[in-house]
């Protein structure tokens, strides 16, 4: 995997080995390797080389002392600012609601959704009462229709009970002529005559039946009638109070659709920053890391510089100068990054950055 | 419940980067500054499912401590990720053959370590 790093850091260069050497070692080194026989004529030489090996090697201790201090100091201001880049990071937790025990939960763009959600759900349910609203309407109408279609079937019935009447009445002139007959017959027709009269009798009482069915049906049409009229009226309330409930309704969804639709907008803002804030606390990790990079190539410099000034003296007290190969092997020895071992090879130089770090399974 | 990594490393600052991206992730998180004190971790605890680990330290090196986890009564079956300045395959190859499970050049990417870290760590 490759790192995500973008910052810029540049990691110090190793203890530039190649810097020119102070005057007095330059020439007890040029001495040191200067012919045999010239070099054992000179006592001096060597007492000038031991002393100026000795110089150097108080100054290595020097330096290794500042390096030592800023090693020190280094190390302290980079607790510190890892103290204070970890408070920070609490507290942009808490903003974005992002800890660690939160993480396995739900963060805050989490529960806007949620909140969406919940909010599409309510939206959903007053559609479905507007739908409602729509079912009462048509069920009042059809109902409204059966009472309309009841006063045509009692119109019928007013038509049936005047015919009743009308028979009645045929049937009375009818027993009349009957009975007169049965005048004519005499004594024959007297139980004619009786019969006659059960039939008035009877075509009298129809005749008053048929005109009570008639006022009846006529009572009941007029009630049908005006509970018509009533129940239109109630319809037509009915349909003004539910097309105002529906566009209050309307007009609650559009805000309900807006809110959700912000919500929406902020989790997403929500989601974006908490990576924004992921990558560079990412970043920030990485850069931190370069302390340990540097403490690393201080030390393997303090070290080297240490053993440089030992071999020095033990090349002045053998009269021989280390070789170009063994002095490399010394001041090479404890590399432990791939960009000291570049440096002191030519390959690199001290403003080459550190590699991107990669993963190796076994 | 969380599980438990050991870091191993001298660098304080780097513990506390490691333990940030681990605790961040959710794992809990033991330290030590060098190998023998991670040993003495190992003594104390009773579950290290993965342990993080330098090489270069003082008193334990990073190589000499996975040699000595995996000969641990308890915690030999826990995987290490060696996390060092280090990349050298002769380096690398010192760390698999003591035991290793993988190889990290610092400075890492919280990412790529936890990649590591889940892809390694004991159930």
């Amino acid at each position: 995997m490759t790192p995500k790093a973008t910052m810029s850091f540049v990691p110090p260069a190793p203890a530039p080995w190649r810097l020119p050497m102070p005057g007095g070692l330059r020439r007890a080194l040029q001495r040191l390797h200067a012919p045999a026989g010239a070099a054992a004529s000179s006592a001096d030489a060597t007492d000038v080389a031991a002393a100026t090996v000795q110089r150097l090697d108080e100054a290595v201790r020097l330096w290794t002392g500042h390096l030592g201090t800023a090693q020190s100091q280094m190390r302290e201001a980079t607790d510190q600012l890892l103290q204070g880049f970890m408070q920070i990071l609490e507290q942009l937790d808490r903003i974005i609601d992002e800890d660690p025990a939160a993480l396995r939960q739900a963060g805050a763009a989490a529960r806007l959704d949620e909140r969406a959600q919940m909010l599409q759900q309510c939206e959903q349910q007053l559609r479905g009462l507007v739908q409602g609203f729509h079912g009462f309407v048509q069920s009042r109408e059809a109902m409204t229709e059966t009472m309309r279609s009841l006063t045509g079937a009692s119109t019928g019935l007013r038509g049936m009970a005047e015919d009743v009447a009308k028979i009645a009445r045929q049937t009375n002139l009818l027993s009349f002529n009957a009975a007169i007959e049965a005048a004519r017959a005499g004594d024959t027709g007297r139980g004619f005559a009786v019969v006659a009269a059960e039939v008035r009798r009877l075509s009298t009482e129809s005749g008053e039946t048929g005109r009570r069915i008639g006022s009846q049906v006529q009572g009941f049409e007029a009630k049908m009638h005006d509970t018509l009229a009533l129940a239109t009226q109630q319809s037509a309330q009915d349909t003004g109070v539910i097309a105002a409930s529906e566009a209050t309704i309307g007009r609650v969804i559009e805000q309900v659709d807006e809110a959700v639709s912000q919500l929406h907008q902020r989790a997403a803002e929500l989601s974006a920053r908490g990576q924004a804030v992921r990558e560079q606390v990412q970043q920030l990790m990485v850069a931190f890391q370069f302390q340990d990079r540097v403490q690393q190539i201080i030390d393997q410099v303090n070290q080297s510089m240490a053993g440089a000034v030992q071999r020095l003296q033990q090349a002045v007290a053998q009269g021989r100068a280390p070789t170009a190969d063994e002095w490399l092997a010394l001041l090479s020895a404890g590399y432990t990054t791939g960009e000291q071992r570049a440096l002191a090879a030519g390959s690199a130089t001290s403003d080459t950055p550190a590699p991107q770090s990669e993963t190796t399974f076994f | 419940m969380a599980k438990t990594i050991l870091i191993v490393d001298d660098s304080s600052s780097l513990r506390t980067v490691v333990k940030l991206a681990l605790t961040r992730a959710g794992y809990d998180v033991l330290e030590a500054g060098d190998g023998q004190q991670g040993l003495a971790q190992l003594d104390k605890a009773a579950k290290v499912h993965l342990i993080v680990s330098d090489v270069n330290m003082p008193v334990m090196d990073g190589i000499s401590f996975v040699k000595q986890v995996k000969q641990h009564p308890r915690h030999r079956f826990a995987p290490v990720v060696m996390l060092t300045t280090e990349g050298q395959d002769a380096k690398k190859e010192q760390g698999r053959a003591a035991g290793a499970k993988a190889w990290i050049v610092k400075p890492f990417n919280p990412p790529q370590l936890l990649d590591a870290v889940s892809k390694l760590i004991l159930p």
